[in-house]
């Protein structure tokens, strides 16, 4: 009986089950406040934002900001929970007078908007991921499909929408899904503009974009120099487009440590904490401490992997490496901006990665379109290749 | 059938076997600690407003303490504000893990699989 289904309509079939188990999966329970958790965070996190967007939309961004650095510095403590005060109060307690410079304020108005839109509850912030996941499995799928075809298209947006990472935190109130979102889509946009399938203008403000959502966008630049330098050589532009494809990664650098300088830190500072505080420093700095290891850091993440991605994903991403030491194919190129993208991720804030599951995530697009040209290659093995 | 359906259906049902597997788990585990979240929501109504409120928060491990002792404080500004409430309690009651350091003021009252449920003293400052 299934094998009448002709190959068409099974690709069309699997990706439809694959993102109504998304939906379903990740939408069970979303308004439900501080049940579902991932590491704790997203009973914190969905109240934090909440709270923020709240005081944005009665104050505005800007107020919100000088409150944070400068009007509630000489509070009586007496006001501490007094209405409209508080959030200010608390997130100097929590962040110092630097809030802006941990979570920068994009992803927030995103929550504005949507609180505007659906009303003033938590699940107003957490529909902002939930939307955003759905739109980044769309986004691979068709980007994909222009570009390789209809069945790799199908099976690594279905990996990816049926991962109980990206299930998880597509329910975890935050900036890291819409910034993902953004991240993929330049990354895949850098591939179709070097096969000529997509403008120059889309592809410039996506990337700036993707750089500017949030901190994980920084690590896109080393990324966009690589590929705006490749894109040059490859590609036949005038030099304005060279130019300005060359200027997207200064852009973003040069208006962080314009922001970052507003706010009264330099970008030399910001780099010295991520040293220190998050990155391969702060690891050592455990490891100094209380007999830790770096095998302490492997373990815990081969843990996180094999919890939050699953086996099955793993071994077809593995089975799509051992094919491409074999022989070389058109993807690599894509799937390796996509791994280097993970691992800058990983190891730049090594100390975060060690502490939250939820950091596999910046793995997943990897991992899911490796897996799907594995599985559409197994699929299609007796015929002639991909190409 | 075709080999393309074999695998298609093998893969396919394996993947939303393992994420409905693991999306349940999550769930069960939440499900666990909800007697405690009960607790929370009824936190106003057990306790006297004036003296303290139960919240919660799951997951915590030690280096965060700090971190969560804020978050509860927010939690527990939410629901006085929710209630109408602007006075400032003398205790918190917390939903943690078993991981975190336990201060000399913190008495655990109530424990299962979610976690450990402690009273400890708002931190004036």
């Amino acid at each position: 009986m299934i094998s009448i289904i002709p190959t068409s309509s099974l690709h069309r079939l699997v990706l439809f089950i694959s993102i109504a188990v998304f939906l379903i999966s990740a939408g069970w329970g979303l308004g439900e406040p501080w049940l579902i958790g991932n590491n704790g965070d997203e009973a914190y996190a969905g109240a934090q934002y909440h709270a923020i967007s709240r005081h944005m939309l009665t104050h505005g961004p800007i107020r919100l900001h000088l409150a944070q650095l400068r009007m509630y510095h000489d509070i009586p403590e007496n006001d501490l929970f007094a209405e409209g005060k508080f959030d200010g109060v608390w997130l100097r307690k929590r962040y110092g007078d630097q809030f802006w410079v941990s979570r920068l304020p994009f992803g927030a108005l995103l929550h504005v908007a949507s609180m505007a839109i659906i009303g003033d509850t938590e699940a107003a912030i957490r529909f902002v991921p939930y939307c955003a996941t759905l739109l980044l499995i769309i986004i691979i799928y068709l980007l994909l499909r222009g570009r390789f075809g209809e069945s790799p298209a199908v099976w690594s947006a279905s990996i990816f929408a049926l991962t109980p990472s990206t299930i998880l935190n597509a329910r975890l109130a935050g900036y890291e899904l819409p910034c993902l979102l953004l991240v993929v889509a330049a990354l895949l946009l850098y591939d179709r503009y070097r096969e000529g399938l997509c403008g120059f203008s889309i592809v410039w403000f996506t990337c700036l974009a993707a750089g500017l959502m949030g901190w994980f966008g920084l690590y896109l630049v080393p990324i966009m120099i690589i590929e705006s330098l490749r894109l040059c050589r490859s590609v036949d532009m005038h030099w304005r487009e060279r130019l300005l494809l060359l200027l997207i990664p200064i852009v973003v650098v040069g208006l962080y440590a314009l922001y970052l300088h507003s706010l009264g830190q330099p970008l030399g500072e910001r780099l010295d904490y991520f040293w220190n505080a998050r990155s391969v420093g702060a690891v050592q700095a455990i490891e100094s401490e209380d007999g830790f290891s770096f095998w302490h850091f492997l373990h815990r993440t081969q843990k996180y992997f094999t919890n939050h991605v699953t086996v099955l994903p793993l071994l077809l991403a593995f089975g799509w490496v051992v094919q491409m030491l074999r022989h070389r194919s058109p993807e690599l190129s894509l799937l390796l901006t996509f791994a280097v993208f993970g691992l800058l991720c990983y190891t730049v804030s090594m100390r975060a990665a060690y502490e939250h599951r939820y950091y596999v995530l910046w793995w997943s697009p990897f991992i899911a379109c490796a897996g799907g040209f594995f599985v559409s290659r197994l699929c299609s093995s007796g015929q002639k290749g991909l190409e | 059938m075709k080999r393309i359906h074999i695998i298609t259906f093998l893969i396919l049902g394996c993947l939303i076997g393992s994420t409905i597997y693991k999306t349940a788990r999550h769930h069960q585990k939440a499900e666990a600690g909800r007697p405690v979240m009960e607790l929370m929501r009824k936190g106003n109504e057990v306790s006297k407003p004036d003296e303290g409120v139960v919240v919660s928060n799951s997951g915590l491990d030690s280096d965060w303490w700090e971190y969560e002792n804020h978050a509860a404080r927010f939690y527990l500004w939410r629901v006085f504000r929710d209630q109408g409430y602007d006075s400032s309690p003398e205790y918190i009651v917390v939903l943690t893990s078993d991981s975190v350091p336990v201060h000399q003021n913190d008495r655990v009252i109530f424990s299962n699989d979610a976690g450990y449920l402690l009273r400890f003293e708002v931190d004036q400052e």
